[in-house]
């Protein structure tokens, strides 16, 4: 994998988080309650350990996944996974809240059917809505699939986000941001995870970017003497 | 006397001579090979993540990972510790399919993988579960070759 600075790894956390931003924007619109949105935690972590990242492997939880791809040149190019996951009480709680009424009393292991499409389509708008930074940064039309639903025991949902990676890669570089709704006992992540090829665009990009910035900056000095 | 214990994550692989209980947990389309050679009572056990390894010198991947190269490693160990290949036999478990409108059923091509490497280094499935939509847990028992799988739903059965 290519060894990023300090520098540009805190730039993609920067996009990330503004793409983050207006996901929970989303989240909140979609809810009506304020959202606490933490900033994006970044990890370079064994591709084998992604899992423990976001809690116990035996905890169940629920699950959006989407595969993200990019145009370039008519052709698609694999960019990354983004994964939107929440422990299942709080899966449930959102899925009630999202469908305007109260979360059931009894807890219990299911989850029905409305519940599933309307976690689906969350994960589904909250993708589109971070996605847009990452897009604008690599100057790409990004893809997404349809959103995949899961909900089973942590380490056997999030295993199957890491098989894009697992052929290519000993590490990856992992973007945690952790949600809290207001008021109500929800815990949801976003796991955003970069394909080693788009990690090393975005970094390109980055620097042509920040070289091009700067250059304004000083040549604006210039003008003003 | 309490047997030891072993948690074996994805990508981990261990062979063990002595009364162990082996454990995977949050299998989804991961898959668990569990070879066991009954005279010796030596067991070997991998939590993989894919079934073939893609060789690739470059990136110089865990060969855990995969479940081919991983069974190649167990039964070296194996045989290292005394083992005959005759009297090795295998159980497998995992390759579940979790999400819903998966373009690439990964668990189907893990036991795939596994059934073609097994056939190929003559060691006999004698039992599965493999496949299904749910995730589940495996408790392998060195001392007796028994292994038991849970699953968040569904029952708990001994194989």
């Amino acid at each position: 994998m290519t060894e990023l600075s300090k520098f540009e790894i805190d730039a993609i956390a920067e996009i990330i988080n503004i793409g983050a931003g207006h996901a929970s924007n989303a989240l909140s619109v979609m809810t009506r309650k304020d959202i606490h949105m933490s900033f994006p935690e970044v990890k370079l972590c064994p591709i084998e350990k992604i899992p423990q990242l976001l809690g116990n492997p035996e905890d169940l939880v629920a699950a959006v996944y989407l595969k993200i791809e990019g145009k370039s040149n008519n052709k698609l190019i694999p960019v990354g996974s983004l994964i939107f996951m929440l422990q299942h009480d709080s899966a449930e709680e959102l899925a009630a809240l999202l469908e305007n009424r109260k979360p059931p009393k009894e807890k219990s292991f299911e989850l029905g059917e409305m519940d599933v499409s309307a976690l689906e389509e969350t994960g589904n708008i909250l993708s589109g809505a971070s996605l847009t930074a990452i897009s604008k940064v690599l100057d790409m039309q990004l893809v997404e699939s349809l959103p995949h639903f899961a909900h089973d025991m942590l380490q056997a949902v999030l295993s199957f986000c890491l098989i894009e990676l697992a052929p290519k890669a000993t590490d990856a570089l992992t973007f945690t941001t952790a949600f809290e709704v207001e008021g109500h006992e929800i815990d949801a992540y976003f796991l955003l995870l970069l394909d080693p090829e788009s990690l090393e665009l975005l970094s390109k990009r980055l620097r042509t970017l920040f070289e091009d910035m700067l250059a304004e900056y000083i040549e604006e000095e210039y003008s003003d003497a | 006397m309490r047997e030891k214990q072993a948690y074996l994550n994805i990508g981990e692989g261990r062979v063990v001579n002595e009364p162990t209980i082996l454990e995977a947990v949050g299998i989804g389309s991961c898959i668990v090979i569990c070879l066991y050679d009954k005279e010796k009572r030596v067991a070997g056990m991998v939590h993989a993540l894919l079934g073939n390894n893609p060789h690739d010198e470059k990136a110089d991947l865990n060969p855990m990972r995969f479940a081919d190269t991983a069974i190649d490693l167990l039964l070296g160990e194996m045989a290292e510790k005394g083992c005959q290949k005759g009297n090795i036999v295998a159980k497998i478990f995992g390759g579940a399919k979790l999400f819903t409108l998966e373009h690439i059923n990964v668990g189907e091509d893990n036991i795939f993988a596994v059934r073609q490497k097994l056939e190929e280094v003559g060691i006999p499935i004698v039992a599965e579960d493999t496949g299904g939509k749910h995730g589940r847990n495996i408790w392998f028992d060195t001392e007796n070759g028994k292994v038991v799988v849970g699953r968040v739903f569904g029952p708990t059965l001994e194989y």
